[in-house]
């Protein structure tokens, strides 16, 4: 389970507009492969340092349609690989940002984001208060509320687990 | 309140008298489409139950035949899932295998005025049949599959206008061309076609216009209905269906016309399509290596014929391969018994069975390092198809066909009766 309303503080990683989905996840490692190959391919065409240097806990942080392009759920599954703990954009393509909520990777649309944070800057998130701070420039931008519906997918893990206490609810579990 | 053609669809899958944007609807689905990448591990989980297998479709498409053992393990899990719920509409490799998105409309799955979703990003190709048709992800499609329902955000439409024919050799790939070089993206919007000149577009036509909403970031794409589609439905179908029509005064962000007779071949040059267009001259005479015609765009007989015209009698360039795969096994019947497939291989060009293959660089033509290709598919981002040092142009069938003739990037105008190049 994902706990939202755990602050997260974490280092930058910025990317500029309509970073596709090929981009994190390349023609040749879709849905077949493993994470290490996944991690050691992502963003790399945009960043060839990234997934050497990325840390767990670091943040992402892009500009318009982050994740456009194929459906693919290994791009959301490269960013669990690299241990990214939450993505925010000035707008995320919609396939990527339904993928990102099913599979509990925290992910925000956040217009200004890009002027508020620049690369190797540290972000604080508190979804509670509704607010991601720059530490350094101590600027602030509104991180907007998720739908009862979606927190609950985060709360659960991701949507397989909703399906599962859905489908338990009525009865209906495994052999 | 007054609504668009995606409003009044939605609203009447979520059973409310209106929806507008900003609206979050839940709403019943009446089609479920899987294909064989669903199946792999990373993504399937052991579905307990389904909603109603009648409801759903799988069509083996992105890899086959199996190219991998991962490939053919996810086909096992596919067919064992298919025979366990008694899927009846199941399109496994064989005489009618074809590429999910052009079967929905080929075999009257997508029925206008209904809601159909599939985790493929280019789902959107339904809406040419006036059907809520989108994208939702891997994992937003097993819950569909499971509870019969999905969740759209309801978001403001732009409107275009089409007017007037296509000229000779112009086709609706380059239509999109212009409206990813003219207009950009359509990110939080949805995208509706009507107007005059869809007379003259035929559903296939259509259906490369609507693929390629995607490309557009557009929410939803979908098209008015007309006598066109109802005769093409009525030759497919006897399921019922509910067409949907715009309000007179439906709210729309934007109205657009398009004058169809003044589009022209347009390329898109590599690594994106949107506000990177030029007309095909501009990129004239860039070698290329590969040229390929398929996909759920451009797969179409009408896409197989204009190559096949342009191709006739000619032979591919040296230094230049030309690979060609149809949409579904029964379009390559058709192209047999039209003598397309003949005149194509005749050419050089390489015929393969109808998959996905080489647009998602899946296989069938992947490209290797610093190789140039043009491409009659859905997408040319950097690595789609192969090595990310490749550059991929995108142009319409006509253009393809002509470059891979030329070995160089060429207006289709030098092998068609088309009127002078622009």
């Amino acid at each position: 389970m994902i706990d939202l309303h755990t602050t997260l503080r974490g280092r930058v990683w910025k990317f500029g507009d309509s970073v596709d989905s090929s981009q994190l996840s390349g023609g040749s490692h879709t849905s077949s492969d493993g994470g290490d190959n996944l991690k050691g391919t992502c963003l790399t065409s945009l960043r060839p340092e990234f997934s050497r240097e990325v840390q767990p806990g670091d943040v992402l942080v892009a500009g318009d349609n982050f994740g456009c392009g194929s459906a693919r759920t290994s791009a959301v599954h490269a960013l669990h690989a690299c241990g990214i703990a939450a993505v925010l954009a000035e707008s995320i393509s919609r396939i990527y940002l339904r993928n990102s909520i099913a599979l509990a990777l925290p992910i925000f649309v956040v217009p200004g984001i890009t002027k508020l944070a620049e690369d190797g800057d540290t972000l604080e998130i508190n979804y509670t208060d509704g607010v991601v701070r720059n530490t350094k420039s101590g600027n602030t931008l509104p991180v907007a509320r998720l739908p009862g519906s979606v927190e609950k997918i985060y709360q659960a893990g991701g949507i397989a687990q909703v399906i599962a206490s859905e489908l338990a609810a009525r009865g209906i579990v495994p052999d | 309140m007054p609504m668009t053609i995606i409003e009044k669809i939605l609203a009447r899958a979520s059973g409310q008298k209106s929806v507008g944007p900003g609206d979050l609807v839940d709403v019943d689905v009446d089609t479920v489409v899987l294909f064989d990448s669903s199946f792999f591990p990373v993504d399937w989980r052991d579905v307990l139950k389904v909603f109603d297998p009648d409801k759903l479709v799988v069509a083996f498409d992105h890899r086959i035949p199996a190219p991998n053992r991962a490939c053919a393990e996810a086909q096992v899990t596919g067919r064992a899932f298919v025979k366990r719920f008694g899927i009846k509409r199941f399109h496994d490799v064989g005489y009618d295998q074809g590429i999910a998105h052009v079967i929905a409309a080929e075999r009257g799955y997508a029925l206008p005025g209904t809601v159909l979703v599939c985790q493929d990003s280019h789902t959107g190709s339904a809406g040419a049949l006036n059907c809520a048709a989108r994208g939702i992800g891997a994992p937003d499609m097993i819950y569909a599959a499971t509870t019969g329902k999905a969740w759209f955000e309801m978001c403001p439409t732009v409107r275009y206008d089409l007017r007037g024919t296509l000229k000779p050799g112009v086709v609706t790939k380059d239509v999109f061309l212009h409206l990813a070089g003219n207009y950009g993206d359509h990110t939080g919007t949805n995208i509706e076609f009507g107007g005059p000149g869809l007379t003259g577009l035929s559903i296939s036509a259509r259906r490369t216009i609507a693929t390629m909403g995607t490309e557009l970031n557009a929410e939803f794409s979908t098209f008015e209905p007309d006598d066109v589609l109802f005769d093409y439905m009525k030759a497919r179908t006897a399921a019922p269906f509910h067409p949907q029509y715009p309000d007179a005064d439906a709210k729309y962000l934007e109205r657009r016309t398009i004058d169809l007779g003044a589009m022209e071949p347009l390329v898109a040059l590599p690594d994106g399509v949107i506000r990177n267009t030029v007309p095909v001259n501009e990129a004239r005479g860039q070698h290329v290596d590969q040229a390929f015609i398929g996909s759920c765009a451009n797969g179409n007989l009408e896409d197989l014929a204009i190559a096949a015209a342009v191709v006739a009698g000619r032979r591919v360039a040296a230094g230049t391969r030309l690979i060609v795969t149809p949409g579904t096994q029964e379009i390559y019947r058709q192209a047999m018994k039209a003598g397309y497939v003949e005149t194509l291989m005749n050419a050089g060009a390489v015929v393969t069975n109808a998959t996905c293959g080489a647009c998602g660089g899946g296989h069938l033509g992947i490209l290797g390092s610093n190789e140039v290709c043009i491409t009659a598919s859905t997408r040319n981002y950097k690595g789609r198809m192969g090595d990310p040092s490749a550059r991929i142009y995108m142009a319409s069938p006509a253009t393809v066909a002509a470059s891979a003739i030329a070995g160089v990037i060429t207006h289709p105008g030098e092998f068609l009766a088309m009127g002078a190049p622009s």
